[in-house]
């Protein structure tokens, strides 16, 4: 009678697909952890009281202000830049290809259309995105989550609904300044290098932008601050509940967030581009 | 019964087991178990219905935490009021809106919410501090407020972890006092029950072997 054990595998190919399906089942694990989490969060905005609605109201309005307020800086510089940038490399392709109109069309294609959502949401899941993900991971580790569990008041409910719906605001607010500063950008330059007049370069706008396109950008900024928030606020509560770990929360929620928010702006943007 | 332990233990951090403990809970009034360091918040946690023991029987208010769904350790938790330790407040509303949380989640209207919070701050008189956030307060004035927390529901058991840490005899006596008023039956979870908090309480100390209780 053979050995089973000779006529297997070696010990180390076993131990290679050993670990690759613990890897596995712990990265499916982890996003059924995610389908349950955004399933508590819906039944925690349908079966909230009055009172705790209220509550929410004013943690909201504070994640609002400092979602907002502590990234208009930086999304307005960047905006500014990028819309100066883009508008120099559009006069010179259009130039050089003869296009009469093609520096609207660039800009409005190229940044307000696709890129300005987008590069809002990277600011914003890098700037208040992981300060969430900092103070949930915080309240975890000092044991605030736990104790307002024990009194029945449910931390998904008091913790994520109220940010989750801040950062959906701020990064429709902060995608509306974008669009408006990377617009005054390329207006500097337009004025600066006095190739074209201010009034010729904002009709060139005009006339690359439909109605639609403007409407169709709210809900697609709406729902990359919904993803921000959801990942970011996820990787805060749901994490080791230890101190150590909250380095390791705003890692994974930088992560996380700029990849599911990558995967939601490719999907909207072969949407609303009429490829889907 | 109110609480009732038999043969728990835990495993701590080195692998190494917990001596098991059994105790019962079965007359109102305030009670004291003195438990060895590590076991006291592995015990409060798994009687908030945090956690599991990793081994035994627990049982409480007539349930076992540990086999309850979510739904129905929403409802079971509206009849205790739990404090742990480190007291953990909501670092983003000021005191009187922490020790209103409960009542506010239970469904009950926020000015009244806050009314019956502020009452149980004034009687500790904490009144002053009420609308300052957490931060800007010593840890004491914290743990009170968590103790305030866990009794603002009228609880039929009220559950607190180390409530005694860090007061001074004259609020420590106070808090016992208020203890008495508000929860049909307080347990205190502690490892040395030498403050005035435990005067009017009956004390059990476990040793290494078993901790039994007829009740109190």
């Amino acid at each position: 009678m053979s050995d089973r054990a000779s006529d297997g595998p070696p010990p180390a190919a076993l131990a290679v697909v050993a670990a690759l399906g613990r890897g596995i089942r712990g990265l499916g694990h982890r996003y059924m952890l995610r389908v349950a989490y955004v399933g508590a969060l819906l039944r925690a905005v349908t079966t909230a009281p009055a009172g705790a609605r209220r509550v929410g109201l004013r943690i909201f309005a504070r994640q609002v202000r400092q979602t907002s307020v502590e990234s208009l800086g930086l999304v307005c510089l960047i905006a500014f830049c990028a819309g100066a940038a883009v508008l120099i490399e559009a006069q010179i392709a259009s130039s050089q290809l003869g296009l009469v109109d093609g520096i609207g069309r660039i800009l409005a294609a190229v940044l307000i259309k696709q890129l300005a959502p987008l590069l809002t949401a990277v600011l914003v899941a890098a700037r208040a995105g992981t300060g969430v993900a900092a103070e949930l991971a915080t309240a975890a580790a000092f044991g605030e989550t736990e104790s307002l569990e024990a009194v029945g008041v449910e931390p998904v409910a008091f913790y994520a609904v109220p940010r989750v719906a801040a950062m959906g605001l701020s990064m429709l607010l902060l995608t509306v300044y974008f669009e408006a500063t990377a617009v005054a950008g390329g207006a500097a330059v337009t004025v600066l290098r006095g190739k074209m007049t201010l009034s010729s370069y904002l009709e060139a706008l005009r006339s690359a932008l439909r109605p639609l396109d403007l409407l169709a950008l709210g809900p697609k900024a709406l729902v990359l601050g919904v993803v921000v928030g959801l990942v970011c606020s996820f990787e805060g509560l749901f994490g080791s509940g230890a101190v150590a770990d909250v380095p390791h929360a705003l890692r994974r929620s930088v992560v996380g967030s700029l990849s599911f928010a990558l995967v939601a702006w490719a999907i909207m943007s072969l949407m609303t581009s009429g490829v889907v | 019964m109110i609480l009732l332990g038999r043969g728990l233990r835990w495993l701590d951090a080195t692998g190494g087991w917990s001596a098991p403990i059994s105790f019962e809970v079965e007359s109102p009034g305030l009670c004291a178990l003195v438990l060895e360091d590590a076991v006291v918040p592995a015990l409060a946690r798994a009687c908030a219905g945090l956690t599991g023991p990793t081994e035994g029987h627990l049982e409480v208010l007539g349930r076992v935490p540990a086999e309850l769904s979510s739904r129905e350790l929403r409802r079971w938790r509206r009849r205790m009021g739990v404090a742990l330790s480190p007291p953990g407040l909501a670092q983003a509303l000021d005191l009187t809106m922490n020790v209103a949380l409960p009542l506010i989640y239970d469904g009950v209207h926020l000015h009244a919410a806050e009314q019956q919070a502020e009452a149980l701050l004034a009687a500790m008189e904490l009144l002053p501090m009420a609308r300052r956030l957490p931060r800007e307060v010593p840890q004491p004035v914290r743990r009170q407020v968590v103790v305030a927390r866990a009794l603002v529901r009228r609880p039929q058991l009220a559950l607190l972890e180390e409530p005694a840490e860090g007061l001074d005899p004259r609020r420590a006596e106070r808090l016992a006092q208020l203890c008495a008023e508000h929860a049909e039956t307080t347990v205190a979870l502690t490892s040395q029950a030498d403050s005035p908090f435990y005067r009017a309480a009956v004390v059990h100390t476990t040793h290494a072997s078993a901790l039994n209780l007829a009740g109190i």
